[in-house]
């Protein structure tokens, strides 16, 4: 009996252990993704203040953060196609999910995928917007997520 | 009699259950070493295609934001335009970039060649065309999209470029990235 135990205890510990390390590549999988996703929320909010470099030569009275709310509220609309944040044509479902079209993960069409992606803009100053882009997602009952930071400048 | 029943060791019943027991333990044992190695292998795999996925995407988003706009139509086809989705295929890109290697711009372009994410760079001082897989053969890549926005330097919208990679490793590992990157020049008209 003793010895049946043992053997028990050892054999199901050791599946649980290789289970556990299976979960664990799937997690790292979806990080790799969701760290993208987040570089993508940075580039998007900084392509936005460019353009509006680009536009302020010809439009003068164009604020250097126009179409970016740099109150601190959190908020989910964003994709690769945005020129604002946030984005009034993003709509996504109750739980904020991003879509997936079966090419582009975006805000509109397609299934929803495993990830959210959070965004806060804050203003500490008149000249700094700054980015934090918050992925998560979760596998198994366990939510994991990816922060990313980005402070924006004026500079011309 | 009784002394030699004591001197046997087990009977034949003890026996078989003794080996009935021993053979269900080791055979779920040696089950287990077989998931365990069958784990261990897809485990590498992932692992394998997860580092080939990172380093050919920061390859990729480095040398597409210090793109150079092309202002003589000498890598792309037409003037005034930083990227260029060769012949209209968004699985590939054109840009110029400088070329540390050689001192020089050079005109880059990423593409697919059966599954394998290739780099070719051609010299715009020499015309030497040199190129190089960024993937290893065990990455099959099944989708590479270069998606351009505003990369005519007639308007004012910064140069934006979506990279969409799907791709499946061995041991049926499966992965979708997107990244967008934004040009780092300022695409000011010239």
């Amino acid at each position: 009996m003793v010895a049946i135990f043992i053997l028990t205890t050892g054999t199901v510990g050791a599946f649980s252990l290789i289970r556990n390390t299976l979960t664990f590549t799937n997690v790292t999988s979806s990080q790799l993704t969701a760290a993208y996703l987040a570089q993508e929320g940075i580039e998007i909010v900084r392509n936005i203040r460019d353009s509006n470099w680009l536009e302020v030569r010809t439009n003068p009275g164009l604020a250097w953060d126009d179409g970016i709310s740099g109150s601190g509220n959190p908020d989910f609309r964003l994709d690769y196609q945005s020129s604002s944040f946030p984005d009034n044509n993003c709509h996504l479902g109750i739980d904020n999910y991003l879509k997936y079209d079966g090419t582009y993960f975006n805000c509109l069409t397609g299934n929803n995928t495993i990830f959210q992606r959070k965004i806060t803009i804050t203003k500490s100053d008149p000249n700094v917007l700054n980015v934090l882009v918050e992925v998560s997602f979760t596998i198994k009952g366990g939510t994991h997520k990816v922060i990313v930071q980005e402070n924006l400048y004026k500079w011309h | 009699m009784d002394n030699v029943k004591n001197k046997a060791g087990f009977t034949l019943v003890e026996m078989i259950v003794g080996i009935t027991i021993f053979s269900i333990i080791l055979s779920a044992v040696a089950g287990l070493f077989a998931t365990s190695l069958k784990a261990q292998r897809s485990n590498l795999a992932v692992e394998e295609s997860l580092s080939q996925t990172s380093y050919v995407l920061e390859y990729m988003s480095r040398a597409l934001r210090m793109a150079k706009k092309d202002l003589s139509a000498s890598c792309l086809s037409l003037r005034g335009y930083n990227y260029e989705n060769t012949n209209n295929d968004t699985s590939k890109i054109k840009f110029i970039k400088f070329d540390y290697s050689q001192n020089y711009d050079a005109c880059y372009e990423f593409s697919l060649q059966g599954g394998i994410l290739q780099e070719s760079r051609t010299s715009l001082q020499t015309g030497v065309k040199t190129t190089q897989n960024l993937t290893s053969a065990n990455l099959a890549i099944n989708q590479l999209v270069f998606k351009l926005t505003g990369e005519n330097q007639n308007n004012d919208i910064q140069p934006r470029v979506v990279i969409v990679l799907n791709l499946a490793g061995r041991e049926n590992s499966q992965l979708q990235i997107q990244t967008t990157v934004s040009q780092r020049n300022l695409d000011v008209n010239e």
